[in-house]
C-alpha cells in the first residue's frame, strides 16, 4: 500500500478512535458522575455508537477493492478495537482522577484517544503484515503445487537419508511414468536407473550442485529417453540435503531430430549426386556430340558434289540439332557449376561489377542501340563473379527483349538498402511478362514466349546463384508496362554453402 | 630438321572417330607427317620406349595426348614421360574434350607443353590441328633427337 494512502487510513482510523474516546468518556461521565443508570446511559449514547461503527464501516468500504482486503480489514479493526478498549480503559482509570483533580476533560479525552489509536494501529499493522505474509506464502505454495502437479515432466523430491536417497514426493507425471515411488529409496523406486546415475544424484545432492544427464529408461508407457536434471534446494549445512529430480521426456524431440538429420543427409547426398550427374552428363555428352557434328560436317564437305539439296537440308538440320544440344550442355554445365565452382563470399562493390559487365556487353548494347543507366548500388556480401553473372544474365535478357527496331530498349539498374539486405532492380521498358508466366521463367530450360534464342537457362542460373547467397529473386511486371527483376542479396555473409563433393 | 623429312607424330587416342578426324585434319595441313596411333596409355609408353612391337618405330617429334584412355590414362602417361630423363624433351600436347579446370591445372603441373580442347565442329577441329601443326612443327625450334 502506498504511504499516502496508508497515512490517510491511519488518520481516518485516528478520527474514529478520537470519536470512540469522546464517546466512552461521555458514557463514563454520565454513568459515574451524573449517576444515571448504566442502561439509560447506553440507550442515550446508542446513536453516536451507531455513527462510530458506521464510520469504521465506511473506512473499510473506502479502502476495500483498491487494496488488499485482509490488510485494510485488519488495520481498521485493530485500530478501532485498540481505540475502544485501551482508550476506554484509560479514560475510565484517568477519569476518576479528573473528577478528583479537576483536570480539563478534553485533554484527557485526547490523550486517551491518541494512546488508543497508536496502540491499536501498532497491533493492527503487525497483525496485518503477518496475515499478509501468511497469505503470500499460501499463494506461493499453491502456485508451486499447481506447477508441480501439472508439469508434464516427472518431478520427484529427494532427501538424503543416511547412504540413500529417498523419494519424498512425486508429481502425477512421475507417478504415471514410474508407478508408486513415494517413500522408497531411489534405487528401489527406479530399479532401471543405472547405479552410476543414482550415485551421481546422491553425490550432487550432498554437494548441492546441479547435475544434468541423459538416459533411456523403461517406463509404464514404454521405453523413453529422458533429460534428467537434478536441482538441490533447501538450507545449507543440513544433515539431510534435499533435491528435485526432473525427468523431461525428450523421446519425441530426439526422434524428430534424428529424422531431420537423416533427411538432411539424404538431401545432401541427392544434391551431391545431382551435381555430379549434371557435371558428368555435360562432360561425357560432349564426346559423342562432337562425333555427330564433326562427321556430319565431314560428310557435307567431302561429298559436297554428290549430294542433292535435300541431303544438304538434312545435314543442316543435323548440324543445327547438334549445335543446340551443345549450347544446352554448356548451360547445364554452367548451372551445375554455380555450387561446385562458387568462390567464397566477400564484401563486393556492385558498381565495379556492373561496369565490368557493361564493358562485356558493349557489343550487344551497340547492336540494339540500348541505353543502360544505373543509380547508387550499395555494397553486398557476395561471390563477385556470380554477382557479375547475375547482372549479365538480367541485362542481356532485358536488352534482347525490351526493344524493337523503332524503339531501342532502355534499361535501368538500381539498388536499395533494406534491413540486412540490398535489393537490386533491373528495369526495362519492354513488353512485360504476363503474371502467369513469371514463376515458370526461373525453371531450367523454360523458354518463355519472349525468349526465342537462348536455351532458357539464364534465369535458372540466376535463381541458383541467388539461392546460394540465401537471397531472393522475383519479377514485377505487367503486360505492356515493362519488367523489373528484383534481386535481394544479404549485406552480411550467409552461412557458407558447403561445396563438398567438389568435382571440378 | 630437314624440310623434306616427314614429321613423326604420336597420337595417343582410344576413340577411332577422333583418330580419323585427326588424320583428316592433318591431311588438310601442308606438312608431311607420319601419324602413329597408340590406343591406350600402355601402348603409348611402349611406343615411346620402343618396347615390344614398337622396337622399330621412330621416336616421335610430338605427342598428341588424350586424357581419358583405358588401361593407363593420359594423366599417368604425361607424368611418366615428364619423369623420364630420356623422354621428357618430347613436346606433349594434351588434346582432350575435358574443359575441367582441374585437368588443365594438373596437366601443366605435369609439364604438358600445351593444353587444347577439341572443338565440337569439324571446321574448328581442323583449325586447331592446323594451328598446332604450324606452331609446333614450323615455328618452334624443337630439340634435336
Amino acid at each position: 500500500m502506498p504511504p499516502n494512502r496508508r497515512t490517510s487510513l491511519v488518520v481516518l482510523s485516528g478520527i474514529g478512535a478520537i470519536l470512540a474516546g469522546v464517546l466512552l468518556f461521555d458514557v463514563y461521565e454520565d454513568w459515574q458522575v451524573q449517576g444515571t443508570t448504566l442502561t439509560s446511559t447506553v440507550v442515550e449514547n446508542a446513536l453516536p455508537f451507531v455513527l462510530l461503527l458506521g464510520t469504521f464501516y465506511l473506512i473499510r468500504r473506502l479502502y476495500r477493492g483498491a487494496y488488499d482486503d485482509a490488510f485494510v480489514g485488519t488495520v481498521t479493526m485493530w485500530t478501532a478495537a485498540g481505540a475502544l478498549t485501551i482508550g476506554g480503559l484509560v479514560a475510565w482509570v484517568v477519569g476518576i482522577q479528573v473528577l478528583q483533580n479537576e483536570i480539563k476533560p478534553v485533554i484527557i479525552v485526547l490523550q486517551t484517544a491518541v494512546v488508543g489509536t497508536a496502540a491499536g494501529l501498532l497491533v493492527g499493522q503487525r497483525t496485518a503484515s503477518v496475515q499478509q505474509e501468511q497469505e503470500r506464502t499460501r499463494r506461493e505454495k499453491e502456485r508451486f503445487r499447481a506447477l508441480f502437479e501439472n508439469d508434464p515432466s516427472g518431478i520427484a523430491s529427494l532427501r538424503r537419508h543416511g547412504d540413500r536417497l529417498v523419494v519424498e514426493s512425486a508429481n502425477p507425471s512421475f507417478a504415471s511414468l514410474f508407478g508408486s515411488t513415494e517413500g522408497k529409496a531411489l534405487e528401489a523406486a527406479l530399479p532401471q536407473l543405472a547405479a552410476e546415475a543414482v550415485a551421481a544424484f546422491r553425490e550432487h545432492t550432498t554437494e548441492r550442485e546441479r547435475f544434468t544427464t541423459e538416459t533411456t529408461l523403461r517406463t509404464e508407457d514404454g521405453t523413453k529417453h529422458f533429460v534428467i536434471e537434478l536441482v538441490p534446494f533447501g538450507a545449507e549445512e543440513v544433515a539431510e540435503p534435499q533435491s528435485y529430480v526432473i525427468f523431461q521426456d525428450v523421446t519425441e524431440i530426439r526422434e524428430t531430430k534424428a529424422e531431420l538429420e537423416r533427411t538432411v543427409e539424404q538431401l545432401e547426398r541427392s544434391n551431391e549426386q545431382l551435381q555430379q550427374f549434371a557435371y558428368v552428363a555435360s562432360h561425357d555428352l560432349q564426346e559423342p556430340l562432337r562425333m555427330v557434328s564433326s562427321y556430319v560436317d565431314l560428310l557435307a564437305s567431302e561429298y559436297e558434289d554428290e549430294l542433292d539439296d535435300e541431303a544438304d537440308e538434312y545435314i543442316e538440320f543435323a548440324v543445327d540439332g547438334a549445335q543446340r544440344m551443345q549450347a544446352m550442355i554448356d548451360d547445364l554445365l554452367q548451372y551445375s557449376r554455380v555450387h561446385t565452382q562458387g568462390e567464397d563470399f566477400a564484401e563486393t562493390d556492385p558498381t565495379a561489377v556492373l561496369e565490368r559487365v557493361l564493358r562485356d556487353l558493349e557489343l550487344l548494347i551497340e547492336e540494339q542501340s540500348a541505353t543502360v543507366t544505373h543509380g547508387d548500388l550499395p555494397a553486398v556480401v557476395a561471390d563477385e563473379n556470380q554477382l557479375g553473372q547475375l547482372f549479365q544474365n538480367l541485362l542481356s535478357n532485358a536488352i534482347e527483349h525490351a526493344g524493337d527496331a523503332d524503339d531501342p530498349p532502355t534499361v535501368h539498374v538500381d539498388g536499395e538498402e533494406r534491413t540486412d539486405t540490398v535489393v537490386f532492380s533491373v528495369t526495362d521498358d519492354g513488353p512485360g511478362i504476363p503474371e502467369d508466366q513469371q514463376e515458370r521463367m526461373f525453371e531450367l530450360f523454360e523458354q518463355s514466349s519472349r525468349d526465342d534464342e537462348g536455351t532458357g537457362i539464364g534465369l535458372a542460373v540466376c535463381r541458383r546463384i541467388v539461392d546460394r547467397h540465401e537471397g531472393d529473386i522475383w519479377i514485377e511486371s505487367a503486360a505492356g508496362e515493362g519488367t523489373t527483376f528484383h534481386i535481394a542479396l544479404p549485406t552480411r555473409a550467409p552461412q557458407q554453402s558447403t561445396s563438398s563433393g567438389r568435382i571440378e | 630438321m630437314s624440310e623434306r623429312e616427314p614429321v613423326e607424330i604420336l597420337l595417343a587416342e582410344d576413340n577411332p572417330g577422333d583418330v580419323k578426324l585427326t588424320r583428316k585434319a592433318l591431311e588438310k595441313g601442308r606438312l608431311a607427317n607420319n601419324l602413329h596411333v597408340a590406343n591406350d596409355g600402355v601402348e603409348t609408353m611402349q611406343f615411346l620406349r620402343g618396347e615390344g612391337d614398337y622396337a622399330e618405330t621412330p621416336r616421335p617429334d610430338l605427342v598428341l595426348l588424350d586424357l581419358n584412355m583405358p588401361r593407363k590414362d593420359g594423366r599417368e602417361v604425361l607424368a611418366e614421360i615428364k619423369e623420364s630423363d630420356d623422354l621428357r624433351r618430347i613436346p606433349v600436347i594434351v588434346l582432350t574434350s575435358s574443359e575441367a579446370e582441374e585437368d588443365v591445372i594438373k596437366s601443366y603441373e605435369h609439364h604438358a607443353n600445351a593444353y587444347l580442347t577439341k572443338p565440337v565442329d569439324f571446321d574448328g577441329f581442323i583449325d586447331v590441328v592446323g594451328t598446332l601443326e604450324k606452331f609446333w612443327l614450323q615455328v618452334v625450334k624443337l630439340p634435336p633427337e
